[in-house]
């Protein structure tokens, strides 16, 4: 998606460009060059009038086909109904030329062409083919008809075809090759995006990790140093919690396999580090590997073990299954108080979402399950 | 309960005997007696060690992992609980398959309200369950996977969860007995899918040796 956003810029200015460019050299050679012409001979012609009204009809063409081209705005029907229109402009003037003069004053035999290439430009080659052959074969069915098609006629109505066929057909290989670099262009673009966004994950995740590593170093230096010095006494039992709390820390650390846990594991972590820095010793379970689940539901699965854990004093044990895929549960085991129950039952707003609660004193802890199942 | 439970505890770390020493002492009942300590597995079949009733050693000595001298122990008639810092399924199954009838983790809590127990349910004859043991069951994933009822799933799930055998059984509404049971049944199911899956893996290796079966 975001590759196909960063696209269109490139691919757009590089295809506009190039059709601005044909749309100037068109009309620059209906102006200048036809425009020359239809003033130079247009006394020459069996009817000027006819002919100026040729050349006006060319001009109106391209400037329909200049605006659909940039606007991107044309189908079929309307480029080979565009196209008829040039067609007759050359047969007009095809008619009222006088024999011999054919090939030397008839200016709309090429613009006919190149009229044909901007209306044709980013359609198949085949339909300029087709377009140009009609056009060469009116020219050459008037030559034939007015008697000139004799050697000389011939060979130049040959030159001419090829002179202006290959103009043509370079412009067509231009636009093509204005496409491919545009696509290319545009690859390259995307690509560094990408590195790019790699790039910042890579640092946030780099930075997420020295912060929990300075978050360990902040609980467990002054413990060390403290032991060391003899200012803490091993036999302390508020050294020895202070202790239990580090290693857990320390024990949550080791095991964490991910940068990026599952979004409910990331939902309790904020909760398990706020416990641990009150001084309670928290342990953290995971068993079976946590499957993706409907948005909502890790937070209705965490909400209530995080109160409790909220409450928690001196120790807590949270413990995450999923063993089979779908059944996911999130029991808490702690020696803080039971959450008061949120509007209604303790299970009230969970059931909502399919999760059930089960609570139980056992001992001087309370235990707290939540659990989801998949329907 | 007459006479205290015979054991002598190896581990590479003074701190970790020590720790130990004071468990041990602090048991009301006086249920056991460590008559050994040693920071090393040499030698341990002479001296007073051989007579000891169970073993708690330590899975990682000197640097090294000791599965294989634990399974030597184990024929050799030893009972050994595994004592270590390691928590993974996997270091727990390879105990299990190297002939330790117990593992307790060096996790808070775990090593104090367990150690005991599991010496006194070795010394017994018996196999004894830790929390942690149940997780690694819970996790045992694959071809090597026992499959576990219903009952032996929920009361591993508490088990694991920290909750007393008094807890699971009112939670489940059994006994404590049918609680021992429902643990120690999934830890038959769990050794038997482990060797299973060990002897299957020594039949394909021989049968590829052999040319039965042609390797990847």
């Amino acid at each position: 998606m975001a590759e196909a956003a960063s696209a269109t810029p490139f691919a757009a200015r590089f295809r506009r460009a190039f059709d601005q460019a044909t749309i100037i050299v068109v009309t620059a050679w209906q102006v200048g060059a036809a425009g020359t012409a239809l003033l130079a001979y247009h006394d020459v012609y069996s009817s000027p009038a006819l002919a100026v009204g040729a050349w006006l009809l060319q001009l109106a063409v391209i400037a329909v086909g200049a605006v659909w081209l940039l606007r991107r705005r044309a189908n079929t029907v309307m480029t080979w109904s565009l196209l008829a229109v040039n067609l007759s402009a050359l047969v007009v003037v095809l008619v009222i030329c006088p024999p011999q003069e054919m090939l030397r004053i008839n200016w709309t035999w090429s613009t006919t062409g190149l009229i044909g290439v901007l209306l044709l430009l980013h359609r198949p080659v085949g339909e300029l083919v087709f377009f140009l052959a009609v056009g060469a074969g009116a020219v050459l069915a008037a030559l034939v008809v007015t008697g000139d098609a004799d050697r000389h006629d011939l060979a130049g109505f040959v030159t001419l075809c090829y002179a202006s066929a290959s103009i043509q057909f370079a412009m067509m290989a231009g636009a093509r090759v204005f496409r491919f670099t545009a696509g290319v262009a545009a690859d390259a673009a995307a690509e560094q995006a990408e590195m790019a966004t790699r790039q910042a994950v890579i640092a946030e995740v780099a930075a997420a990790r020295r912060a929990r590593y300075r978050e360990a170093r902040r609980l467990i230096v002054p413990i060390l140093r403290g032991l060391a010095d003899g200012a803490l006494d091993p036999a302390d039992p508020s050294t020895r919690q202070r202790c239990a709390v580090a290693e857990a820390m320390l024990r949550r650390l080791m095991t964490r396999q991910e940068d990026l846990p599952h979004p409910l594991l990331r939902g309790l972590e904020d909760g398990v580090a706020a416990a641990a820095r009150r001084g309670a010793v928290v342990s953290v379970a995971l068993v079976g590997e946590l499957s993706p689940m409907p948005a909502g539901i890790g937070p209705a699965l965490t909400e209530l073990p995080l109160a409790v854990l909220a409450r928690t004093r001196a120790y807590a044990r949270i413990t995450v299954v999923e063993t089979e895929p779908g059944h996911v549960s999130v029991s808490i085991l702690a020696d803080g108080t039971a959450p008061a129950p949120p509007a209604g039952s303790a299970g009230h707003v969970s059931a909502e979402r399919g999760v059930t609660v089960t609570m139980d004193h056992d001992g001087d802890l309370l235990w707290l399950e939540t659990r989801w199942q998949r329907p | 309960m007459a006479t205290p439970v015979t054991t002598a505890v190896i581990d590479d770390q003074d701190v970790v005997l020590s720790g130990v020493d004071t468990w041990i002492a602090a048991d009301p009942e006086q249920r056991v007696r460590i008559i050994h300590r040693a920071t090393s597995l040499d030698g341990l079949e002479k001296g007073p060690a051989a007579a000891a009733d169970v073993l708690v050693v330590d899975l990682r000595i000197a640097g090294e992992l000791v599965f294989d001298r634990i399974a030597e122990l184990t024929a050799a008639g030893h009972r050994i609980v595994v004592f270590s810092q390691h928590a993974e399924p996997d270091f727990i199954h390879r105990a299990e398959m190297a002939g330790a009838r117990a593992y307790v983790t060096k996790e808070t809590r775990e090593g104090r309200l367990h150690l005991i127990e599991a010496i006194l349910a070795v010394a017994a004859g018996d196999t004894y369950t830790t929390p942690s043991q149940a997780g690694a069951m819970l996790a045992a994933t694959g071809t090597g996977r026992p499959s576990f009822s219903g009952q032996e799933l929920r009361t591993m799930r508490l088990w694991l969860a920290g909750l007393t055998r008094a807890g699971v059984a009112r939670q489940m509404g059994i006994s404590e007995h049918t609680v021992k049971q429902y643990l120690d049944r999934a830890r038959e199911k769990y050794a038997k899918a482990g060797r299973e899956a060990r002897t299957r893996l020594d039949l394909y290796r021989e049968a590829r040796r052999d040319g039965i079966v042609d390797g990847p």
